[in-house]
């Protein structure tokens, strides 16, 4: 390796060997290796390792008073064949998706726009709407399920004093699954307002002084110019919330745990159930594995969809 | 170090020696002596207790797993008790029972052998836990007079509970509660109406309604959800003639008893009941009686030291107990029970079995049979304390109750909580308004998968 002239002021314990200098140049060389590689060992050794773990275990049968027995595919032909309340999962899982995220996408788009405009008083009103993304969901479980009780609770209390019926908002079959995903929505609508806050100012303003010089109105410049740019990042902000709402676990479990019966039980909460209170662990991997798939291929779809856009 | 130094180390270690002997001396005893003055039978047993080695395993620390039911949360007030009597320490973690149940199996599993101590109910997890060889079989242990001193007697317990505790012969644990399921009812508002206790589960039905009266107060609570109704529900189930399986191990929760049984229980609670039943474990029906919204509760006798806590429950006063009345064809209220095992894992026995002694023992027996958790040993119940520190009512229900069933409240197969957790949602369906034919489909649709669970796990 080149030395500079100022070799010979170098102190002596800067003298290498001949044998460490070779070391270092290939470090310099492979640098893009080399820097990432602690934090790629650890992901390999907390997720990689455990996600190969995982699939071989999904091709066994684990009961866990039991032996650990091959099973082949076994696992995966019940899920797919015979299990109905995996069945039903998913379709719960779906309904409160699809139920979650256009709440949180259409509200999250008002107030965006609401924030967008300038105003007095339009900082702290920001800091204000972010606030329940901060709050730990398990926390804002707890105090929702206070909220929504039957015969105690504000909710209902001020339904009650309006003349209305009271709700069973958390042991009503029909009425669970969207008192949870409001819960979703009222924690993180924030999330989306801060994307589309950002996708927003990110716009050119020439096509909207060109529409209002056109004499477009307000709803045409919605929506023909401030939808179609916006796509991109309304498809990244349906992307996050869409993955998270089918992974959602803490607060279903936290409010509900899965109940009434099974009308809140979302197919992370089966998952768990089958793993970890009934303890049938093979097959409760094949779950996982299913689960994971079922993620990677929305995510992969909404991609594709915005690269389309 | 100079001499200086040392000198005044030396004269900081006497002061500090000093101010340990007198914290000691003047601070919280933590000798065997229960609070109060000693009767002269505890005097005696205290001394021959003395003359067993209790300080054989002093210097060890174990890890007990609990849970954070009336029993545990009682008792582990008194830890300082065990451990100034052992020398050992024990690190005593409490933990609402499903949580519990995920942690012990989980560790279990992995094959911790870090965990000593298991909380566990005979007719519940005694079987898988059993079958996964989980248990140490604590018979070596009690036949041993050098691990056991003479006067903490075996024979004090109660035999069917003694008995229940056992798995292929061997002692699984020891029994620390007779539970039973009961009324437990608002006598102010009995007395208010001039109702008398129910016997038979038509008078039942017909008090409930002379009583409901929303929003103010609802005739009758117990548990509803998915995951803790059949306990409750075992009751009617086993009064109405019924049962989760035969001898055979197949589901009977299609058969004509059982559906009977879940019509009744359905529309009782669906008229006189509160709303939101079907969310209710016993945490929070417990509560809402102890806000006195109910006039009764069916559930566990044990619950008496929920409502006679008066930093939570506003009825302590009022409250009176009776029998689980007469059903169709029989009386049969459900039994309940749970203890500590020692993990088979673990690498601590001795020590661990010393806590077990020491918390099973008359002693503490005593202790928690006042505070509200009725005891297995005859002893407890017999004490003069206990005579006068009890309700009447409570120990008469809890006494015939015992004498009358032996059922407990659980399916009898391997898999309890996936069973029982698949006839819950039934239940809570039911407390929806199935009826009818609908109801049987739903209860064949539920045997047929209770009877793959049976076949996947025995």
């Amino acid at each position: 390796m080149a030395r500079t002239g100022r070799a010979s002021a170098r102190p002596a314990a800067l003298d290498v060997g001949p044998w460490r200098r070779r070391v270092a140049a290939m470090a310099e060389c492979h640098a893009a290796w080399v820097f990432p590689a602690p934090a790629l060992l650890a992901l390999i050794a907390l997720a990689g390792l455990p996600m190969l773990f995982n699939v071989y275990l999904s091709l066994q049968e684990w009961f866990v008073s039991g032996q650990i027995r091959f099973a082949g595919l076994e696992n995966f032909r019940r899920i797919f064949l015979e299990d109905e309340a995996f069945r039903e999962a998913a379709a719960r899982t779906v309904y409160f998706t699809a139920l979650a995220v256009s709440a949180q996408l259409v509200l999250g788009m008002a107030i965006a726009l609401l924030l967008h405009r300038e105003f007095r008083g339009r900082r702290v009103l920001r800091a204000v709407f972010v606030l329940p993304m901060v709050t730990t969901p398990v926390a804002a479980g707890m105090v929702w399920v206070l909220l929504y009780h039957s015969t105690l609770g504000p909710l209902n209390y001020v339904l009650t004093s309006l003349a209305l019926p009271a709700v069973e908002w958390l042991s009503d079959e029909r009425v669970v699954l969207p008192a949870l995903a409001l819960v979703d929505t009222w924690q993180y609508t924030p999330f989306v307002v801060v994307i589309l806050l950002a996708g927003l100012a990110s716009l050119p303003g020439e096509p909207f002084e060109s529409a209002r010089i056109d004499g477009a109105n307000w709803v045409q410049t919605f929506w023909y110019l401030t939808l179609p740019l916006l796509r991109p990042t309304i498809m990244v902000a349906v992307l996050f919330r869409s993955i998270d709402s089918l992974k959602n676990f803490d607060v279903i479990y936290v409010m509900t745990q899965g109940g009434p019966g099974r009308a809140s039980e979302t197919m992370n909460l089966y998952n768990f159930r089958v793993g970890f209170e009934y303890f049938h662990l093979g097959y409760a991997a094949a779950l996982a594995l299913v689960l994971t798939l079922l993620v990677l291929a929305t995510s992969a779809l909404i991609l594709r969809s915005r690269r389309a856009a | 170090m100079s001499d200086r130094a040392r000198r005044v180390t030396r004269r900081h270690l006497l002061r500090a020696g000093a101010v340990v002997g007198l914290a000691a001396a003047c601070g919280p005893g933590g000798t065997t002596a229960p609070a109060g003055a000693p009767t002269p039978a505890a005097a005696t047993a205290a001394a021959t207790a003395r003359a067993f080695d209790w300080k054989r395993y002093a210097g060890q620390s174990i890890r007990f797993l609990d849970w954070n039911g009336t029993w545990g949360s009682f008792l582990i007030k008194k830890k300082d008790e065990f451990e100034s009597l052992t020398g050992t320490k024990i690190e005593w973690e409490l933990l609402p029972q499903e949580q519990h149940r995920q942690k012990v199996q989980t560790e279990l599993t992995a094959r911790n052998r870090d965990l000593d101590l298991i909380f566990i109910a005979p007719h519940v997890d005694g079987p898988k836990y059993w079958k996964a060889g989980w248990l140490e079989p604590l018979d070596p242990f009690l036949q041993d007079p050098g691990q056991t001193p003479s006067d903490w007697e075996a024979k004090d317990f109660a035999e069917g509970l003694w008995k229940t505790s056992q798995f292929d012969g061997k002692q699984a644990t020891i029994p620390i509660a007779s539970e039973v399921q009961c009324i437990t009812y608002r006598k102010d508002l009995f007395e208010q109406k001039g109702l008398k206790p129910p016997t038979t589960l038509d008078e039942l039905r017909k008090v409930a309604a002379a009583l409901h009266d929303p929003p103010k107060v609802f005739g009758v609570v117990s548990r509803g959800s998915a995951v803790q109704g059949p306990v409750t529900f075992s009751s009617f189930l086993y009064s109405f003639g019924g049962d989760y399986t035969d001898d055979k191990r197949a589901c009977t929760i299609d058969q004509k008893p059982a559906l009977d049984a879940m019509e009744f229980w359905g529309s009782l609670y669906r008229d006189y009941g509160p709303p939101g039943m079907s969310a209710m474990n016993f945490a929070q029906s417990t509560a809402l009686f102890s806000q006195g919204r109910v006039a009764m509760i069916i559930d566990a006798n044990g619950f008496r030291a929920i409502y006679t806590d008066r930093s939570k429950s506003q009825v302590g006063d009022l409250i009176s107990y009776a029998m689980f009345p007469k059903g169709p064809v029989s009386q049969t209220p459900g039994i309940f029970t749970a203890g500590p095992a020692i993990s088979a894992l673990s690498a601590k026995k001795g020590p661990a079995w010393y806590f077990i002694l020491w918390s099973t023992g008359k002693q503490s027996q005593l202790a928690t049979h006042l505070n509200g958790t009725a005891a297995v040993r005859r002893s407890a119940w017999q004490a003069p304390e206990a005579k006068q520190g009890t309700d009447p009512a409570w120990v008469d229900v809890t006494l015939k109750t015992m004498d009358l069933s032996s059922r407990g409240y659980s399916p009898r197969v391997v898999s309890v909580l996936e069973v029982r957790n698949r006839v819950g949602e039934l239940l809570v369906k039911v407390l929806g308004g199935t009826t009818g034919p609908a109801l049987k489909d739903e209860a064949a649709k539920a045997c047929r998968d209770i009877s793959d669970i049976i076949k996947r796990t025995e």
